[in-house]
């Protein structure tokens, strides 16, 4: 138990001892009697003090006493605060991490952490019950946001487990995992946090597969200045999908549909008009383009200047398939404009977009483990602790012992 | 207040408590301590030399004396005229002044102070009634008093214990304003605790002593006042509410003190000037009490 102001039970218990005190000095006007020789006692003053300690004085001072402490226990509002425990939770860094250092790991840390999370980019509880393994990387990146998103939603159940709360990450700390949201949401963590700093998992390098486009295709030439380790997991497909481009995405490879002709495809028609810009992964390419279709529903990796998408990606297996539905032109030079080159590249890089595996700087990770000492489980709930239900109680019998000291305290006068 | 049946010593119908009393005091005699002239006969010796069978002395016949008192055979014997002497026995009227005051009903709530004066004043007028003499009852109250004339009639004693009974010790009456009406040749017996105005009674005392008066002072006190207990009590006069002290065990030596010092000039004073002065503690048996009374054994209390 813990008060939230102690000195409350200071003050009571000086309070007591003076409470104490008086009632041994007994400084209370003696019992009035009538003496028809009075005259002839020594004229002093009306009220000696004199130790006394009668069975009824007795019983008063005990309930004096007992209504001074009650209320000082009272005003100082005791609380149950939780055990000193510390709670751990674990992130564990899918996208990084290969599968059989997770499940190797996952039993000792299901022994020793409250709660084991498994993150990409997203998150989920990890057992021993539903342990499945996330398949061969290429996967999706992974994102410390929504670790840490994970992690702050996981404390409200620890919170009875302990008053503080240890927060470990297992992760590459790549930087494409750090994201705009992720210093706000590590704010949010008002403790350290412990981070496991481990080598990804790079994915395995496939043959470079240098698309075989034809020479009238204006695309052929943007492909011939982009290098060819560029298409390290990328093919792409400019008529229309096959089976073995199906099966090569579920395969893990990302599969680019692009055609060439449009209305082949079978996408959705828009009504036709121009933008005159695109832009994906930070790439952008000013030119009229002229819209006749809608990419297929997906996560959008490029978008017209006018917010609609241009490109999209559905994951499929263990791979993608990209649809872009940007119209190129062999008009004049605008396959070989370096902005087109670049937007192609990043059209072609893996699923998910393009990596950067490159770890965080050591400043950064030094933001991000903090200094300070565990988060406490209150802060993290925005609850206090638990405070003593029973301080109703306890004003309640303070109520009651000075009704009964006023009872009393006539009948120990006249006793 | 009770009523037993006829006392034995007494036919007239007494309270039960009261009629105890005046059997333990059958026989007892209240002679008076001096002869004293008077025109009744009764038992007390009289100053006056009579003519009853009591023959005590001869005394040379003078010009001037009754010559029915001549001896005339000790004439005719001797040719010389002598008087034959005789002792006279005349009555004295007691009058019993009874303190009324609030003082008088300490302690509480037994008032006992106040029953064993009135013990006292019966048993005193039971005595004298039986030695023949009339007996009378002043109780001084505030705004009046309580007087009957001594009488020596047969239910003088009942209208006594019906007057006692019908008081209420109270207030704060002055029994020195009773005195003058005290005739001579009386005998005065003042039972109080004398917490009043006891100069003035003195001083008035003093004058009936003078005049021939026979004047007992009976001190009655309670025996919580002389040896109070120790605990710590705030005691009040009853009779003078300003007076408000506090008792407890370091002024209880102080109080005895000047108590007993009080009570010894008291005793002085009242012997001093020719009265009997006894003191009588409450508790104590009334029939010793008025033994000593009667028998003239003054006493003091230890203490």
């Amino acid at each position: 138990m813990s008060f939230l102001a102690p000195g409350w039970l200071f003050a009571a218990g000086a309070l007591a001892l003076v409470v104490v005190g008086l009632h041994l000095l007994t400084r209370r006007r003696p019992r009035a009697i009538l003496f028809p020789t009075a005259r002839f006692i020594p004229d002093r003053p009306a009220s000696a003090a004199a130790p006394s300690l009668r069975p009824s004085d007795l019983l008063l001072l005990a309930i004096r006493v007992l209504a001074v402490l009650l209320l000082g226990l009272a005003l100082a509002r005791p609380r149950w605060s939780p055990a000193h425990r510390t709670s751990r939770i674990v992130l564990l860094d899918q996208s990084r991490l290969a599968p059989s250092i997770v499940e190797s790991a996952l039993d000792s840390l299901l022994r020793t952490a409250d709660r084991v999370i498994g993150f990409d980019s997203t998150a989920r509880p990890l057992t021993r019950e539903d342990w499945q393994s996330p398949g061969p990387v290429p996967r999706p990146p992974g994102s410390l946001s929504v670790a840490i998103l994970s992690a702050l939603r996981a404390v409200p159940d620890l919170r009875t487990r302990g008053d503080s709360v240890e927060l470990m990450i297992a992760s590459a700390f790549a930087v494409e995992e750090w994201d705009a949201a992720s210093s706000g949401l590590r704010a949010l963590w008002p403790g350290r946090i412990t981070l496991v700093p481990m080598k990804p998992v790079v994915s395995p390098p496939r043959p470079s597969t240098h698309p075989a486009l034809a020479p009238e295709d204006p695309l052929s030439a943007t492909l011939t200045l982009i290098d060819s380790a560029d298409f390290s997991t990328a093919s792409l497909v400019r008529g229309t999908l096959s089976a073995a481009d199906s099966a090569a995405a579920r395969a893990g490879a990302t599969v680019v549909h692009w055609p060439q002709d449009f209305a082949a495809t079978g996408w959705s028609a828009q009504t036709p008009d121009s933008v005159y810009g695109v832009e994906g992964s930070g790439a952008a390419v000013v030119a009229q383009f002229h819209r006749s279709v809608v990419p297929p529903s997906g996560r959008p990796v490029a978008n017209w200047v006018d917010g609609l998408p241009a490109a999209t990606e559905a994951r499929v297996g263990n791979g993608c398939i990209r649809s872009v539905a940007v119209p190129i032109t062999a008009q004049g030079d605008f396959a070989i404009r370096p902005s087109l080159i670049a937007f192609t590249r990043s059209l072609l890089a893996p699923c998910g977009g393009a990596t950067n595996a490159t770890r965080l700087s050591d400043a950064a990770l030094t933001r991000v483990r903090g200094s300070a000492a565990l988060a406490p489980s209150s802060r993290l709930t925005g609850k206090n602790a638990q405070v003593f239900p029973a301080n109703r109680w306890l004003l309640t019998a303070v109520l009651f012992l000075l009704l009964l000291e006023l009872v009393l305290r006539p009948r120990t006068a006249r006793s | 207040m009770p009523w037993s049946a006829t006392s034995q010593s007494h036919p007239m119908i007494v309270p039960g408590d009261y009629g105890s009393l005046l059997d333990a005091l059958a026989g007892v005699s209240w002679p008076a301590r001096k002869p004293f002239g008077s025109g009744v006969a009764g038992t007390h010796p009289s100053r006056l030399r009579g003519m009853t069978a009591e023959f005590t002395e001869y005394r040379p016949y003078r010009q001037g004396d009754d010559p029915r008192r001549l001896d005339w055979k000790l004439l005719a014997r001797t040719d010389r005229a002598y008087l034959r002497i005789t002792d006279d026995h005349a009555t004295r009227s007691t009058l019993v002044l009874l303190d009324a005051s609030a003082s008088m009903a300490f302690p509480a709530p037994s008032s006992g102070k106040w029953r064993q004066a009135c013990r006292i004043a019966l048993g005193l007028a039971s005595v004298a009634r039986a030695d023949g003499d009339p007996v009378g009852l002043m109780i001084p109250r505030d705004n009046s008093e309580i007087w009957l004339r001594p009488s020596s009639r047969r239910g003088v004693l009942a209208e006594m214990t019906h007057a006692i009974a019908a008081v209420n010790p109270e207030g704060s009456p002055s029994l020195a304003r009773g005195i003058p009406g005290i005739r001579k040749g009386w005998r005065l017996a003042i039972i109080s605790d004398f917490l009043g105005e006891e100069n003035e009674l003195l001083r008035e005392s003093r004058q009936l002593i003078v005049n021939g008066i026979e004047v007992f002072a009976l001190h009655v006190m309670a025996r919580e006042e002389i040896e109070p207990a120790a605990t710590t009590r705030l005691a009040t006069d009853p009779e003078h509410p300003e007076i408000r002290r506090v008792l407890h065990e370091g002024s209880a030596a102080d109080y005895v003190t000047a108590f007993a010092g009080w009570r010894a000039s008291l005793a002085d004073r009242w012997r001093r000037s020719g009265a009997e002065y006894t003191e009588v503690i409450a508790d104590e048996d009334t029939a010793s009490v008025i033994r000593r009374v009667t028998h003239g054994i003054s006493s003091t209390v230890a203490g």
